[in-house]
């Protein structure tokens, strides 16, 4: 077992066969840093709960797909990513800090498929970005490609 | 709200499609730059190469019913601007259709073409649907092939989307003769059909599958002696309509049972190396 600390200062023990998944604590356990406690100074406890589901439904990949139990990770990595928008980010930077591939992966297609059909409006929103385009900066974009700019499925709501 | 740094933006950005990303070139002088750096455009074909898109905006507009087909997302250079170089294949599981798909320079935009062949007892029956993605909208096409029908896959050279084509039903389709095939083309600029004229195979009997070699037409062409001796010739028109310039590249000797393996429709490719 090792046991990882969140920044809110929980310990949560997770077996070796599903941590070993983040290439940053396999290589941690490979040097031998890893005989206490992991600290994860960037990770807050409601976001590792959340990583440690995911490493523990994951931990027999090679085996789900003899058994057939794809389809059963599949349904549940969809279920996994039907989370809030804040909440996948803090997955998403986790996943990247603690260097799980297929994760990333995942948590990434799915805020690109959210974001796909939004709005330039909905996405800055969604993104916390300030537009610091003039005007005409932004006329000149929309004239070079107008087609991406219409159409029905065009989404300007916020989530 | 974290704010996410560059380096997962670009993971994200980098799963979206050309219409989304030239969409949110608008979200900030950021975002402008960073769609439209050289780095991300590569990223960006790395990773939808590998994926499959279906482009769901063209779907709607066949008016045919239960249609799927999925077409590899058009990354390639459309954000720098450049011309489109990379055929894209349409894949689709209903035999009586075919898709193409390409970049046309003239207009500055991106076409589909898809062509349904009913077979009626009495006469055949030729649907063309050519679909824009600049005015987003599908017209049907007059104008259509001079073939019995358009075999895959198609190929996408010199502005022209590419098919074999078979001229009449006196052989089975798959079995059947060089001299039963030609080449047809359409010209996305100006949408009209034409036939590539062929290079001189030789004697014998065989079938026929379009490539591209780096950025040329090719043929190869299959010539099944028997059950246990055949070969495979490629030719190359290195200068695009020009019938001279048709050139034998290789000859690839098979076992007959390989040639099966070695043509499935569509998973053959030839590189230049």
């Amino acid at each position: 077992m090792v046991k990882l600390k969140s920044n809110d200062d929980k310990e949560f023990e997770v077996e070796e066969a599903a941590v070993i998944q983040s290439e940053m604590i396999k290589n941690m356990i490979e040097d031998g840093c890893a005989t206490s406690v992991i600290p994860l100074p960037n990770i807050d406890s409601k976001t590792l709960i959340k990583v440690i589901e995911y490493l523990n439904k994951h931990i027999n990949m090679g085996k789900a797909a003899e058994t057939g139990e794809e389809d059963d990770l599949k349904e549940f990595d969809e279920q996994f990513v039907n989370m809030g928008w804040e909440e996948l980010f803090d997955v998403i930077m986790a996943a990247n800090y603690l260097n799980i591939h297929e994760l990333m992966e995942l948590c990434c297609q799915s805020a690109a498929d959210r974001l796909k059909n939004k709005s330039v409006r909905a996405v800055r929103e969604m993104l916390k970005i300030t537009n610091d385009l003039t005007e005409e900066e932004e006329q000149e974009i929309i004239n070079d490609a107008p087609w991406a700019f219409e159409g029905p499925e065009i989404d300007d709501t916020v989530n | 709200m974290p704010t996410l740094p560059t380096e997962l933006v670009t993971e994200i950005l980098s799963r979206l499609t050309v219409k989304s990303l030239l969409k949110f070139k608008c979200v900030s002088k950021s975002w402008r730059a960073l769609i439209s750096s050289p780095e991300f455009v590569k990223t960006h074909l790395t990773i939808s190469a590998h994926q499959r898109v279906v482009l769901t905006e063209v779907r709607d507009l066949f008016s045919f019913r239960d249609v799927q087909y999925i077409l590899k997302d058009c990354s390639l250079n459309s954000l720098r601007n450049d011309p489109v170089t990379e055929a894209l294949d349409l894949v689709s599981d209903d035999c009586s259709f075919v898709y193409g798909f390409g970049y046309d320079e003239y207009n500055d935009d991106y076409k589909v073409v898809c062509v349904r062949h009913r077979f009626l007892i009495l006469e055949d029956h030729v649907v063309v649907k050519i679909y824009s993605l600049k005015s987003n909208s599908c017209s049907s096409m007059d104008d259509i092939p001079d073939v019995v029908r358009l075999i895959k896959p198609c190929k996408f050279v010199n502005g022209k989307l590419h098919w074999t084509g078979v001229l009449s039903w006196a052989n089975n389709i798959y079995g059947g003769f060089h001299k039963d095939w030609n080449i047809v083309s359409i010209d996305l600029a100006d949408e009209k059909w034409g036939e590539v004229e062929q290079p001189r195979y030789g004697e014998e009997d065989f079938s026929l599958n379009l490539e591209v070699l780096g950025s040329d037409l090719s043929v190869l062409s299959n010539c099944m002696k028997n059950y246990t001796e055949s070969h495979t010739e490629v030719w190359v028109m290195r200068e695009y309509g020009v019938k001279e310039s048709w050139t034998k590249m290789y000859t690839i000797k098979n076992r007959g049972d390989v040639i099966s393996l070695f043509f499935p429709q569509n998973t053959l490719h030839v590189e230049q190396r």
